[in-house]
């Protein structure tokens, strides 16, 4: 139970922690978030289905195009509400999430697809465990995403930048922080890690325009559970998600129509007793 | 003789020729005036492709319909899309019902769906040749209804033959997995009582939600219950979760038999889905004449594979709708009713079609479905063994 609620919440974290840049730095909740890991996904899938790339191998291809598409949609559309009230900000978000969900039913239809990748559903073993191959590399680069994050935001100028700006907008700027900038290369990122993390779906899943919104959920649970904007408490929010479901599975009977409902309950629990967060930022 | 050649006599005979005229093309006017039957299918939304396969099912019906028309008359067929939306099933059903004016309703693929439309349809009777929903909510909904005809069998109907299949192959013990759905739940709720008609024990029975990305908890539960046969009642959406997962936590039953609406988009090339079973009312490798005409007619027209029954069975109800119209002579809904009912037809789905009582159904078609296994990337039909085109693989090489 342990090493399977494990492996889940690499992916977890790799979907939350691009939401928890976006609110933590930009200030936005970003409702289309899923639909930038669903995008990730269908180019992962496209990629394999046209042209037989490996979707681990296609990784840069699609960090690069959903950094740009995140980037053209700040451009044209958040960046014009950013001093807006923030139910704006939400109701456009939500907007961009129903245009991306149905731009994809029209081009692809609803159809579920499936990348039949060759090591789908081999299994390593684990010591007395056997787990799947997919899960147990998923895990490890989401994490290495991940740390990697870390790095930038902690040695970087840039994730300097980003943390100043996060801290206090105006005393950025004040410093000479190109603010609108950051915001751009923040929400490009925060996209492109959701489209990375939508490929690595492409291995474990069917890919269908509706694959967003179990993901955007989740996010939202771990990053009120991380405390909002702390992006240093996503991993730890994302085991505690990962295991908790996992718990409910195993040892829950009828567990596995109730572990979907954990992250609500997440939710609720840690806006009631811990509004800023379980994990200090 | 002199009187013709007035005035009067002459615009006499003038209204006299003009009444000529007009009767004598009356029947040109009613040829043109063309028979309309309404269809509601979810083209687009969680099923849009079963729609647009049903879409694809009528347009060939369609064709054959039209070649000799219906009492000279051309059919028109009205498609409304419900989006798999209960709501904008019931306004599709008001708007072809009110402002389309249709003489006839087709259609029909969700059980939610049907619902909703069927409570319109209580208060607005029309014949009602309806192609989908499995829940006999639906039946119950409208069971004194004399003028709805069902096409699909209902959710006992497939948990007979599914049972009925599972015993055929000799198997003990089912473990049972169900989407908590009114599909996967209104399936798992006859499942103990069918499987003990069969002799069949089930030794696990648990839900999961649709949609899941992880169902390796669920698996490998079942796996230590040990039994015979898999059955995993859900969505295409979570086929390739589960045949993949299941060899990553090895678990290799005897057979797994899943039976979802429809399946993924290239899990026909997917290792891990070889020899998986399934049920469903027709496959494209069926082998009956006008079952390999259509999928051959599909496959030049669309240039794509029929790979869902929904095509076939869409072309069975447009065509046995017209042919009851004209054995009814007209489309009166009483006469329609009675043609209806002495239906006896046998298409592309391979299986002859009547109409007959149900449990609470007064018109019901086909009541079995047929057993396939995935082999070299078709479905195999290997049950009934009358129409069967291979031999099941059972035990099932899973892992090996």
């Amino acid at each position: 139970m342990v090493i399977f609620g494990v492996l889940r919440s690499g992916l977890y974290a790799l979907t939350s922690v691009g939401l928890a840049l976006s609110v933590g730095v930009i200030g936005v909740v970003n409702f289309a978030h899923g639909e930038f890991l669903m995008l990730g996904a269908y180019l992962g899938y496209w990629l394999f289905v046209s042209y037989g790339i490996d979707p681990l191998l296609a990784i840069p291809i699609g960090a690069a195009a959903l950094f740009a598409i995140g980037g053209a949609v700040f451009r044209a559309g958040i960046q014009r509400v950013l001093r807006a009230p923030e139910l704006n900000q939400m109701l456009l978000t939500f907007g961009i999430s129903i245009f991306l969900q149905n731009l994809a039913i029209i081009l692809w239809t609803g159809d579920p697809r499936t990348a039949a990748v060759s090591y789908k559903a081999t299994a390593v073993p684990l010591g007395p465990l056997v787990v799947g191959l997919p899960q147990l590399v998923v895990f490890g680069l989401a994490m290495a995403f991940v740390l990697g994050l870390y790095l930038v935001l902690g040695r970087s100028r840039l994730g300097k930048a980003m943390r100043a700006v996060a801290q206090n907008r105006v005393g950025a700027s004040l410093i000479g922080i190109e603010v609108d900038r950051i915001y751009l290369l923040t929400f490009g990122l925060a996209c492109a890690l959701a489209g990375v993390a939508g490929m690595m779906v492409t291995l474990q899943l069917s890919t269908s325009p509706f694959i967003g919104l179990l993901y955007t959920l989740k996010a939202f649970a771990i990053i009120v559970m991380a405390g909002l904007g702390n992006i240093n408490g996503v991993i730890y929010a994302s085991l505690v998600l990962g295991l908790s479901e996992a718990f409910v599975e195993f040892y829950v009977p009828q567990g596995g129509g109730w572990s979907e409902g954990v992250f609500f309950l997440l939710i609720l629990v840690v806006l009631l007793v811990r509004p800023k967060g379980l994990f200090r930022s | 003789m002199k009187g013709i050649f007035t005035i009067r006599g002459v615009v006499g005979l003038a209204i006299a020729a003009m009444l000529l005229l007009i009767t004598a093309y009356q029947p040109a006017l009613a040829q043109r005036e063309p028979i309309k039957i309404g269809a509601i299918v979810p083209l687009t939304g969680p099923s849009g492709t079963s729609g647009q396969a049903m879409q694809k099912g009528y347009q060939l019906a369609l064709q054959d319909i039209n070649r000799t028309g219906v009492l000279n008359r051309k059919v028109d067929l009205v498609v409304e899309d419900d989006r798999g939306d209960p709501p904008t099933g019931a306004a599709s059903f008001l708007k072809l019902v009110t402002r389309d004016r249709v003489d006839v309703l087709i259609g029909g693929l969700q059980s939610n769906v049907s619902i909703a439309v069927a409570a319109q349809a209580r208060q607005r009777p029309i014949l009602m040749a309806w192609t989908g929903a499995a829940s006999s909510l639906v039946e119950r909904a409208l069971a004194d209804a004399d003028w709805f005809f069902h096409y699909h069998p209902w959710e006992y109907h497939n948990a007979d033959s599914t049972f009925g299949f599972i015993r055929s192959t000799g198997a003990k013990t089912v473990a049972l997995a169900y989407e908590d759905g009114p599909f996967g739940s209104g399936s798992a709720d006859q499942a103990e009582a069918f499987a003990r008609n069969y002799g069949l024990t089930i030794t696990f029975k648990e839900a999961f939600k649709t949609g899941s990305p992880d169902l390796t908890p669920l698996l490998s539960k079942a796996k230590a219950a040990g039994a015979d046969v898999f059955v995993f009642v859900g969505f295409d959406q979570d086929m390739v979760p589960m045949v993949t997962q299941a060899r990553q936590v090895a678990f290799n039953p005897k057979l797994i038999l899943a039976a979802p609406p429809s399946w993924p988009v290239g899990f026909e090339k997917l290792p891990a889905g070889h020899y998986v079973a399934g049920m469903a009312l027709w496959t494209a490798e069926n082998s009956h004449p006008a079952s390999r005409r259509f999928a051959q007619r599909y496959r030049e027209q669309f240039n794509e594979e029929p790979v869902s029954y929904w095509g076939p069975l869409a072309y069975t109800n447009l065509f046995t709708v017209a042919d009851a119209i004209r054995r009814a002579g007209s489309t009166d809904l009483n006469a329609l009713t009675g043609a209806m009912r002495s239906t006896e037809y046998e298409g592309p789905i391979g299986l002859p079609l009547t109409f007959k009582r149900s449990i609470y159904g007064k018109n019901q078609g086909f009541t079995k479905l047929i057993a396939f296994q995935w082999v070299g990337g078709k479905q195999v039909v290997v049950y009934p063994t009358e129409i069967a085109g291979g031999k099941i693989a059972y035990p099932a090489p899973y892992g090996r």
